[in-house]
C-alpha cells in the first residue's frame, strides 16, 4: 500500500517537474501613439520568460537596456530620463494564469493572467488577457495591454507631452519550449 | 498568499539568470560641446546635428551696450555621422570670418562592469581665416590663413550625475604675428558636468596653455547650464572667451573674469534623423 502511494506520488510529481517552459528570446515592443511625426517605439527581443504548467505560475524578465529604438537619441533618453535603467536595469512580471491552461489543446485559448508588474522601482498588481496556443510541443503566447507611465512614476515633462503619450501600448510575443 | 506565489515565481525568475545586455555608458555629456570645447559625444550614424552658438559682448560694457547684448558673435555648424563613431563637420564663425571643417572619431567607449573605464575620441579641425587682406605689402598666400587643432578627448562618467573630461590639445598656426612666437603650442583642457536633474546639468570648462612666449592671452574659463528637451539641447553660459572655435578660445582669449570681462552666450543644438 505504501509502495502504491509512493508510485502514485511519483507519477503525479514527475510530470510537474517537466512542465516548465522557458525562453530567453521573447519579444516585447511598445508604442506611444500620438499625433507627433516621430513615433516613439521600441522593440526588445531578449526577454526571458518561464511558465510552470503545474501551477500556472509565470515570470517575465525584461532588460531595459535591450530595448532598441530607430533613433539612437531616443534610446539614450529612454534609458537616461524615463526608465532610468542605471537605477532600475530590469522590469519583471510575476504572475499566475487565472484560468486553467489546458495542455495539448489544439485551439487557441484566451486566458487571463494576474500578477505584479515591477517597473521603474514601482510594483503594481495587474490583470491582462493572453492568447495561448500549442505549436509542435511549444507554447506560444501573445498579449497586448496598456501601461500608464504615471502609474510607474515615469514623468513626462509638459514640453514633450504632445510627443509622448502617458498611455503606452505594449505587445508581448513569446515562444516557450520545454525545459 | 500573494507573497507565497511571488516567492515561487522568484524561483522561476532565477531560472532565467542574468542576461547579457549592452553595457556601453550613455550620456556622458548632454551636448557634443561641453561649453566651448568638444565633448566625447557625437551624432550617431546618419544623424545630422545643427548647432548655433552666440556670444554677446562683455558684461562689464555697461548699460549703454545693454551689458553686452547689443553685440554678438556667432558660429553655426553642421555635424553628420557617416557611421557610428565617425563624424564630419563644417562650420562658420563670425570671428575673423573663419570657416571650419572637422573630423571626430570615437576610439573607445566606456562600459559598465568589465571593459573600458573611459571613453576616448579624437577631434581634428582646420580653420580658414577669410578676412579681406589689409596688408597689401606682404604676399597673400592661402596657407598663411590656415590653422589647425588636434585633440584627444578622454572622458569618464563616474556615476549618474558626474562626468569629467581631459582634453590634451595641440594648436598649429601657419602664420604668427612675430617670429619669436610659437607656431605650435599645447594646451590641456578640463571639462566637467554635474547633473542637477534628469534634464538639467551644470557644466564647467578650463583650458590651460603651455609655451606662449610674447603673447598675452588668458586661459579660457567657462561655466554654464545644459537644458535638454527631446531633440534639442540648450546650453547657457558665462565665459571669458568670445571665440567659439579651438584656436580662438584656447589660444586667443582676452577676457578676464576678475575684470568682469566675460561674455554671456548660448549654444542650441538640434538633431535631424
Amino acid at each position: 500500500m505504501r509502495l502504491l502511494t509512493l508510485v502514485l506520488f511519483l507519477f503525479s510529481v514527475s510530470p510537474m517537474l517537466a512542465q516548465k517552459y522557458m525562453t530567453r528570446g521573447a519579444e516585447v515592443s511598445f508604442l506611444s501613439d500620438t499625433e507627433a511625426i516621430e513615433v516613439v517605439a521600441a522593440i526588445n527581443n531578449q526577454v526571458g520568460a518561464v511558465i510552470d504548467l503545474s501551477n500556472g505560475d509565470l515570470a517575465f524578465q525584461v532588460q531595459m537596456r535591450a530595448f532598441h529604438f530607430k533613433i539612437a537619441l531616443m534610446e539614450e533618453h529612454f534609458n537616461e530620463n524615463y526608465v532610468e535603467s542605471d537605477r532600475f536595469p530590469k522590469a519583471t512580471f510575476r504572475g499566475r494564469f487565472v484560468d486553467l491552461l489546458l495542455p495539448n489543446l489544439l485551439t487557441e485559448q484566451e486566458l487571463s493572467v494576474k500578477g505584479v508588474m515591477d517597473l521603474h522601482g514601482v510594483q503594481k498588481e495587474m490583470t491582462f488577457p493572453v492568447l495561448v496556443k500549442w505549436e509542435d510541443g511549444s507554447l506560444v503566447g501573445t498579449s497586448s495591454f496598456d501601461l500608464r507611465c504615471s502609474d510607474f512614476n515615469i514623468e513626462i515633462p509638459k514640453i514633450v507631452s504632445d510627443k509622448i503619450s502617458n498611455e503606452i501600448q505594449v505587445t508581448v510575443k513569446a515562444l516557450l519550449t520545454k525545459l | 498568499m500573494l507573497i507565497n506565489t511571488l516567492k515561487a515565481q522568484n524561483d522561476l525568475l532565477s531560472l532565467l539568470g542574468d542576461q547579457e545586455v549592452n553595457q556601453e555608458v550613455y550620456g556622458t555629456f548632454k551636448g557634443t560641446k561641453v561649453i566651448n570645447g568638444q565633448s566625447v559625444e557625437m551624432p550617431s550614424k546618419a544623424a545630422l546635428l545643427f548647432v548655433i552658438e552666440h556670444r554677446f559682448g562683455t558684461i562689464n560694457s555697461g548699460a549703454y551696450e545693454l551689458w553686452g547684448l547689443d553685440q554678438a558673435s556667432m558660429r553655426m555648424s553642421f555635424e553628420y555621422g557617416l557611421k557610428e563613431g565617425l563624424v564630419i563637420g563644417v562650420a562658420r564663425n563670425s570671428f575673423q570670418k573663419t570657416y571650419e571643417t572637422s573630423l571626430k572619431t570615437r576610439l573607445l567607449r566606456q562600459k559598465e562592469g568589465a571593459g573600458s573605464r573611459v571613453s576616448i575620441a579624437t577631434y581634428h579641425a582646420a580653420f580658414v581665416n577669410s578676412m579681406r587682406r589689409i596688408d597689401s605689402e606682404s604676399e597673400n598666400l592661402f596657407r598663411s590663413r590656415l590653422s589647425y587643432v588636434h585633440q584627444v578627448l578622454i572622458a569618464r562618467k563616474f556615476n549618474r550625475t558626474f562626468s569629467l573630461q581631459l582634453t590634451p590639445t595641440l594648436i598649429l598656426r601657419n602664420l604668427v604675428p612675430l617670429a619669436s612666437m610659437n607656431n605650435n603650442y599645447m594646451a590641456m583642457g578640463v571639462g566637467a558636468r554635474y547633473k542637477l536633474s534628469n534634464r538639467v546639468s551644470l557644466n564647467g570648462e578650463y583650458f590651460y596653455q603651455f609655451d606662449r612666449p610674447h603673447e598675452n592671452y588668458t586661459n579660457s574659463l567657462s561655466l554654464g547650464f545644459d537644458i535638454e528637451t527631446g531633440g534639442h539641447v540648450f546650453q547657457l553660459h558665462l565665459t571669458n572667451s568670445q571665440g567659439m572655435f579651438e584656436r580662438a578660445f584656447v589660444g586667443e582669449t582676452l577676457g578676464k573674469w576678475s575684470d568682469g570681462a566675460i561674455y554671456f552666450g548660448f549654444n542650441i543644438s538640434r538633431v535631424f534623423q
